[in-house]
Formats: structure tokens, C-alpha cells, sequence
């Protein structure tokens, strides 16, 4: 296995490279574009396209001084960009820039493959060792590096966005013929971890202005905007009994704070009134279902009170939210809530282009969103929610909450298993 | 009347114990607990006796010659270094068939409910279960209190009943995802009830709304140790009935998965 870590420090044209690998071995001081060319045997102008078109980052090796200087003392940066055979980790703090490439066999896919597939359907089976080999892959070589840091921003690429880095085992706790799960160290006991689709649109989110500067809509008019359409009342949706219960309590909580909510439900919860005040809102969350389309998956999305199953070919009036539809929308909301099922799954549409509800969020301009990676319950996405709100409403911030009530489930055996707090993920700042 | 209360203090003081006991030696202690009671073992030589036992007896209750599992107990009853044990013996016996009994009557009385599990409250708030096992205080065993000797075949009944005990002991990790819709507009589920009793060798009918983008579906079959007993995928149409006959009596749960996610889960107790 071929074994590559680059490492630079301060300034780019003073780097400092390491190689583990005899063929590359270089002195301190090396030129950039030489040490590039000689590492990936590529000729210069290819650089970016090399490094970084990956399909969702689109920064180049002159903007890594933009980012360092973005990030944060206790903040560390790791880009994943995968092929088929190689992987590539650009890990970026405050004073490093370094990159580690290794190959990759088909036992990592298997790996990934089956480590996906059982944390989501609860199969307990290997599920340990799983998450603790893909630790040593993606994560381990970055170790130095994340020493005395304490947040993590993940650009996961495509290959990896549905691999949720919270629960990946540090050190292996199998004590038993069960695992216990809620002695396991994962990664989340170390680090507060959120997601990037880029470091360009993570850059460029922390230079959007704030609501206070725009002439029109200068201040949200909705702190709290909430959509479910679930209940009983309509034949076409399955009800889901605790999703408005669940915007109620919070609403409850934020006006306990003299903040606004404003709560569409049943047939309020129409597309067209979501589209009438998502311009004006901090927070829009969403509890309802998510839609499925294998044939097609540009039509997975949000569903909306209008929605009509099995009706044939689906339409933009099918009451259903897609990410197509998104993207055309102007958010300015601090924070998108997409607590239904799988609602931050991707797609490929093709071997260039991915579908994904939150990627189409963010272009639209929300600064965060927070999604579920696979299938939630009802009563638990409640649960995890108003435990969410609660602890941003005193004063945490989005990541921080999300972090502290996925701690507090896992102290707990009953709610310790990663099938359960690990579908969320928060993309964003 | 003091009597009476002190020997029933003894008495809970001394279930407890072999509780922990029994858990130390099926691997069933958290990190914390372990290194607790191991501390405990090292500095009494009584209880480092107990346990041995405990052990002896679970190694021996595996053991499917029934004579030969008499004559060992027998061995052991009667060698010198258990000798001084033997009131030890005798009170473990009785907590693990007292234990025994208290289960049983539990299990039974959850497993047979039919209405959703009731641990986490609509309204309140999320992580109900058990605190961290950090500030648990062990407690003392006081060997010198037994005052009966028990039988070999009786200990050999209790040994049975926990297996069967065991059988029915809930999937802590699994029991708060059973029985509550998910957020995906999947299909709808009518039967079986999330949670189940019924004799065993019965049939179970699996039967949902007729769906025409239904794909990928299988049902998943596991006990309760989280162990994937059978994955049958499931066949077009809008029911399938599942023969329970291959399964043995105990808790099993059930997960219908389509297209990777889980759609359902539920768990049937097999009397």
C-alpha cells in the first residue's frame, strides 16, 4: 500500500513534506508545483483538476491560505476525495496543510458497503469492528494533526457522504457476546462534527451577509417556521401522530423565549405557503415524510399536504419538495430541518451530478441544514428534535446541541445503538 | 418480627449479589462494573469462591450428559475447598431460583402485553432508560447466612430455568425502535401487532398495503441477542404468513427491510 502524507506548514511555498514512500522522498523547502507534479506525476496545469474535482469542491491550492485563515484555533478540516483504487485526505488546520494518499482495495468498498448497511438496519454483527477499521482508514492517518482540536468539518466527497463520522469507533468495545454500545469511544466523544459539501461553499457561507444586511427583509419576520402535513385526516399521507406534536413543543419552547413560530400543519402545510415565507425565516423545519423515486430520484423530496402517491408520472404539483425545486428558491434561514426519513440521502444522477435535498438547500442559501442520513421513527425523530431545540434555545450552538443529545443517547444502552442518534448530520457552519 | 425483617434484608442483599455475579460471568458488566467487581473478587476470598462456582456450574450445565453433570456437582459439594463453601452454594442456589422465579413472572407479564412499549413516555422527554452504571454501589455478600443444603437436580431445574430466561430477555438496543411509524412514505403496515405473544410453532401474518413500487423487501428474523436467525425475501403481492415452527420458543424480533432501510420492527414472544 502506497502511503503519502504532505505536510505544510505556514506559508505554501515553504513546505514541509514528508512521503512514505522511498520513490518521493524530498527535502523541506520543496517548490509546490514540483512536489505536486513528482507526487501525482501529473503536469502542472492539471493540478486543480486533479486535487479537487472530486464533483463537489471547487476550490483550488491557492485558496488553502483563505481557508486556514477561516478556520478556527480548535478546528480541523478534512476533504475525502475518492477514486476507485486511491483516496486522497487533505487535512487543513489553522497551521497545517497536509495530504495523505493511500490506495484502496476492494475490500475498503466492502467495508464501507456492509458498514452502511448495518447501522442502518440495526444488524449488530461485525458492526464494531466495521466502524473501527473505517476509523483506521479515514480518520487514524490524521491523528497528529487533530491532537488539542476539538471540531471537525467533514467534506466527505460523494463516495462517503452517507458514512456518518460521528460513529466511528476510536478503540473497539466489545465486551461480551453484545456490544455494549454505550461504552464504545466514538469519534463524537472527541470532536463536534459537521458537514461541508465544499470548502468553497464553506468559505463562501461565512462571508454571506447576515439577515441585519440586506435592505429588504433585513430581520426574519418567522423565527420558527414548521410544516407537517402527517395525520389522520388526509388518506394519501400515513399519519405520523408525534411529527406535530413535535412542532408544537417546539413552538412552545421558542415562544417561552418571546421568539416567533409560525406552524402549518395539515393543510396549511402546503408547498406554496412554504415557498410564501421561506424567504422571511430563520428556522424552517420540516416533519413529515420523505419520497422515494428509484426511477426517479429527482423527484425524492419533502412531502407536502398535496401529495398524491402512485399517481403515475409525478409533476412539480405533486406535493412533493425536491432539490431541483429547491435550488431555485432564495433561503436565508440560519437553519433548514429535514427530520423525515433519509431526507439527506444522495443520489447519482449520473456519474457528475449528485441529487441531494440538502446540497439543494445550501446553493438556495441556507447556511445550515440538518438531515437524517437513513429511515427514522417517528416517536425518536420527536424526541431527538425537542432535545435539539432545547439546548440551542440555551444558547449552544447548532452543532454543539446536536452533538450533546446524541451524548446523551448514547449513555443510554436503550438508545445507545448508532441506528438511532447517527442518521443526523449536520451540514453547515 | 426483627428476625423475620433482617433475614429478608439478608435475603435481597444476597439476590443482589448473585445477580451480579451471574452477570460477571456471562461478559454482561459495563468496563466501570467489571473493573468494580473485580477489585471485589481480589479482596474476597469468599466471593472469588462464588464466583469459581458460578462458573463451574454454568461450564457444566452445557453439559448434555445429565449423570455426569450430577456426579461433578456432586464432586464439587463434596471437595474440601468447596466444603467451606457450602452454605455459599446452598444461598447462591436459592437467589438464582428465587431470581428465576421473579423473571419469569416479569418476562411473561411484558412479553404478553399487545399495546406499544410504554418506556418513553409521548410527552416526555427523550433517553428514558437506565443511568450510567458509573455510580453503581456493589454490595456485600454475607456467605455466613445460608442454612440449606440444596439438591444437584434442583440445581440442575434452576440451571434450566435461566436458559429459558435468557431467551426472553428483551434486546435493550432494539425495544425503542419497535412498533413506531417511520418518516418515509413506505408502505403501511396492518399486521402483525408490534408486539406479540404467542404459542410457538404459530404461524405469523405479515400483510400491508399493496404498493406497485414495492421492491427489495425481505424479512429479517433475530433473537435476542441480536443474532440474524433467517432473511427471507419477501414476494410480490401484499402479505406473506411466516411458520414460526422452525424458530424454539423465546424472543425474536422481526425487521422488514426494503430497499436497505427498515420499514418495520416488531418482536414476537414464543411461549
Amino acid at each position: 500500500m502506497v502511503c503519502l502524507i504532505v505536510i505544510f506548514q505556514g506559508p505554501m511555498m515553504n513546505a514541509q513534506f514528508v512521503a512514505h514512500d522511498d520513490s518521493l522522498q524530498t527535502s523541506a523547502n520543496t517548490d509546490l508545483p514540483d512536489l505536486m507534479n513528482r507526487l501525482f506525476g501529473i503536469a502542472e496545469g492539471k493540478l486543480h483538476h486533479c486535487f479537487f474535482s472530486s464533483g463537489l469542491s471547487f476550490y483550488g491550492i491557492s485558496e488553502i491560505p483563505v481557508i486556514q485563515e477561516n478556520l478556527g484555533p480548535e478546528e480541523v478540516m478534512l476533504e475525502y476525495s475518492l477514486t476507485e483504487t486511491h483516496m486522497t485526505i487533505f487535512i487543513i488546520s489553522k497551521a497545517v496543510f497536509s495530504i495523505h494518499q493511500q490506495a484502496l482495495g476492494p475490500e475498503f468498498w466492502k467495508t464501507i458497503a456492509a458498514f452502511r448497511r448495518k447501522i442502518r438496519l440495526a444488524d449488530f454483527q461485525e458492526l464494531v469492528s466495521l466502524s473501527h477499521k473505517l476509523y483506521l482508514v479515514l480518520v487514524a492517518p490524521a491523528k497528529q494533526v487533530l491532537q488539542g482540536k476539538k471540531h471537525l468539518i467533514v467534506i466527505p466527497g460523494k463516495e462517503l457522504l452517507s458514512v456518518p463520522f460521528e460513529a466511528l469507533i476510536v478503540e473497539n468495545c466489545m465486551l461480551g457476546k453484545i456490544p455494549q454500545f454505550n461504552q464504545c469511544h466514538y469519534l463524537i466523544l472527541d470532536f463536534e462534527i459537521t458537514y461541508q459539501f465544499s470548502a468553497g461553499q464553506w468559505i463562501e457561507a461565512r462571508y454571506r451577509p447576515p439577515w441585519s444586511a440586506g435592505k429588504e427583509n433585513a430581520f426574519p419576520e418567522i423565527d420558527f417556521a414548521g410544516f407537517s402535513p402527517g395525520s389522520y385526516q388526509n388518506p394519501a399521507i400515513n399519519p405520523l401522530p408525534f411529527a406535530q406534536k413535535e412542532l408544537v413543543s417546539i413552538a412552545e419552547l421558542f415562544s417561552q423565549k418571546g421568539l416567533t413560530a409560525c406552524l402549518r400543519l395539515e393543510a396549511c402545510s402546503s408547498k406554496d405557503l412554504f415557498k410564501e415565507i421561506s424567504e422571511r425565516s430563520r428556522i424552517i423545519h420540516f416533519a413529515s415524510h420523505s419520497h422515494f423515486n428509484h426511477d426517479h430520484p429527482e423527484f425524492k423530496g419533502i412531502v407536502f399536504w398535496e401529495y398524491q402517491p402512485y399517481s403515475g408520472i409525478l409533476t412539480p404539483d405533486n406535493g412533493i419538495l425536491s432539490a431541483g425545486e429547491v435550488e431555485s428558491l432564495a433561503i436565508k434561514a440560519d437553519l433548514i430541518v429535514l427530520n423525515a426519513c433519509a431526507s439527506g440521502s444522495v443520489s447519482d444522477m449520473d456519474n457528475v451530478r449528485v441529487i441531494s435535498l440538502p446540497l439543494g438547500f445550501v446553493q438556495a442559501g441556507a447556511k445550515n441544514v440538518l438531515s437524517t442520513l437513513w429511515n427514522v421513527t417517528d416517536r425518536l425523530a420527536n424526541e431527538i428534535m425537542l432535545g435539539f431545540y432545547r439546548k440551542w434555545l440555551s444558547g449552544k450552538t447548532f452543532s454543539t446541541a446536536l452533538r450533546e443529545v446524541k451524548l446523551e443517547l448514547i449513555r443510554c444502552r436503550e438508545t445507545a445503538l448508532p441506528t438511532i442518534w447517527a442518521s443526523y448530520m449536520l451540514i453547515g457552519q | 418480627m426483627i428476625q423475620i425483617v433482617n433475614n429478608l434484608l439478608n435475603m435481597i442483599e444476597i439476590l443482589k449479589m448473585a445477580e451480579w455475579i451471574d452477570r460477571y460471568n456471562e461478559g454482561d458488566l459495563s468496563t466501570i462494573e467489571h473493573r468494580q467487581f473485580s477489585e471485589m473478587i481480589s479482596r474476597h476470598p469468599v466471593l472469588r469462591a462464588e464466583v469459581k462456582l458460578d462458573q463451574e456450574i454454568i461450564r457444566m450445565i452445557e453439559d448434555e450428559d445429565v449423570l455426569e453433570l450430577v456426579q461433578k456437582l456432586e464432586k464439587i459439594r463434596k471437595s474440601p475447598e468447596k466444603s467451606m463453601h457450602g452454605y455459599s452454594f446452598l444461598m447462591l442456589a436459592a437467589s438464582i431460583l428465587a431470581l428465576t422465579t421473579i423473571g419469569l413472572f416479569t418476562l411473561l407479564f411484558i412479553h404478553t402485553r399487545d399495546e406499544p412499549y410504554s418506556m418513553m413516555a409521548r410527552d416526555e422527554k427523550p433517553v428514558p432508560a437506565r443511568p450510567v452504571s458509573s455510580g453503581k454501589t456493589l454490595l456485600y455478600l454475607d456467605l455466613s447466612k445460608t442454612t440449606k443444603r440444596i439438591s444437584p437436580p434442583a440445581c440442575r431445574e434452576m440451571a434450566k430455568n435461566r436458559q429459558l430466561i435468557a431467551r426472553y430477555q428483551p434486546l435493550p438496543e432494539l425495544e425503542l425502535l419497535i412498533g413506531s411509524s417511520i418518516r418515509a412514505d413506505a408502505f403501511h403496515l396492518f399486521s402483525p401487532k408490534p408486539r406479540l405473544s404467542l404459542p410457538g410453532g404459530s404461524t405469523i401474518l405479515f400483510q400491508w398495503d399493496p404498493v406497485p413500487e414495492i421492491s427489495n423487501c425481505s424479512l429479517e428474523i433475530i433473537d435476542n441477542t441480536g443474532k440474524v436467525l433467517s432473511t427471507i425475501f419477501l414476494p410480490n403481492g401484499d402479505r406473506f404468513v411466516l411458520d414460526t415452527d422452525y424458530l424454539g420458543k423465546g424472543l425474536i424480533y422481526w425487521k422488514l427491510i426494503m430497499d436497505e432501510e427498515i420499514i418495520s420492527l416488531g418482536s414476537v414472544t414464543l411461549m
